[in-house]
């Protein structure tokens, strides 16, 4: 509960050219528990599922994703934007037991 | 004599005729594996609107020796004209809908990622354009050994 402790490993530049694409690449640590498993004694395991990623950028929200049991476990996403402005760049992760995680970088974008 | 004739007649004949009635039942069987219904999932999704193919592009393997973690890209066509949305649907998984994405400028409308597949199907990315428009990508993975399967205890669970 609470404050998401999982590693998470962000690739970002930087510093980007204005007008190019940048990539953000993601990778989290989460077990992405279907709920369909059958565990040592006999009954289900409980689902413990990542249920959302928003990535803001410049005070805009730019992407929000559902995820849903067909996430792999230790789920990897990328994404990617058009850099148009200096601006931190904001991750948050949220799983279905209210753990939250959230990660911020700062993004300069040169002419 | 008369026994060649009937094995060339039988031949020529009846065993074309075999092969072409059998060929491309044969064929269907073998590409178009089962491939799930996605109309209800769709309905639940999108209404009474229904996505057909174009606009938007799924990059996956054909052929996967594991289901357990499967890389996929999914991304919109044409860049001046964004969806605003990304779905991706796997027919025969236990729950068929995966993934959904919205997109805001200066986000580009395209992501990868790894998912589960439970059995060979037909995956499916779906495109949500801002007027209502609604465009498909469909692609059939073959899946060696579905996600399903316990490490454990080797046997089927859903």
């Amino acid at each position: 509960m609470g404050t998401l402790s999982l590693p998470v490993r962000l690739a970002l530049p930087e510093e980007a050219q204005a007008g190019s694409v940048v990539s953000l690449r993601l990778l989290l640590q989460h077990p992405m528990e279907t709920g369909y498993r059958i565990g040592e004694d006999g009954a289900r395991i409980p689902r413990h599922i990542l249920t959302t990623l928003r990535v803001s950028y410049g005070n805009r929200m730019i992407a929000n994703l559902t995820l849903r049991p067909a996430i792999a476990a230790n789920p990897y996403l990328a994404l990617s934007f058009i850099a148009d402005q200096t601006g931190l760049v904001t991750l948050e992760v949220e799983d279905d037991r209210g753990a939250k995680l959230m990660e911020t970088r700062l993004l300069t974008v040169v002419p | 004599m008369a026994e060649r004739l009937t094995r060339r007649q039988v031949l020529a004949g009846g065993g074309g005729a075999l092969t072409l009635t059998v060929l491309p039942q044969a064929l269907g069987a073998a590409t178009v594996p089962e491939t799930g219904d996605l109309r209800a999932v769709f309905k639940a999704h999108f209404g009474d609107q229904v996505p057909t193919p174009g606009g938007v592009r799924l990059d996956v393997s054909r052929l996967v020796e594991s289901g357990l973690s499967v890389a996929v890209s999914l991304r919109g066509d044409d860049l001046k004209d964004p969806p605003e949305a990304l779905y991706l649907f796997m027919p025969r998984n236990p729950e068929p809908w995966g993934l959904e994405a919205h997109f805001q400028p200066p986000a580009l409308p395209e992501l990868a990622t790894r998912i589960r597949l439970s059995a060979t199907q037909n995956l499916t990315a779906v495109g949500r354009w801002a007027d209502g428009r609604l465009g498909l990508d469909s692609v059939t993975v073959l899946v060696t050994r579905g996600a399903c399967i316990d490490e454990n205890y080797g046997q089927w669970v859903r």
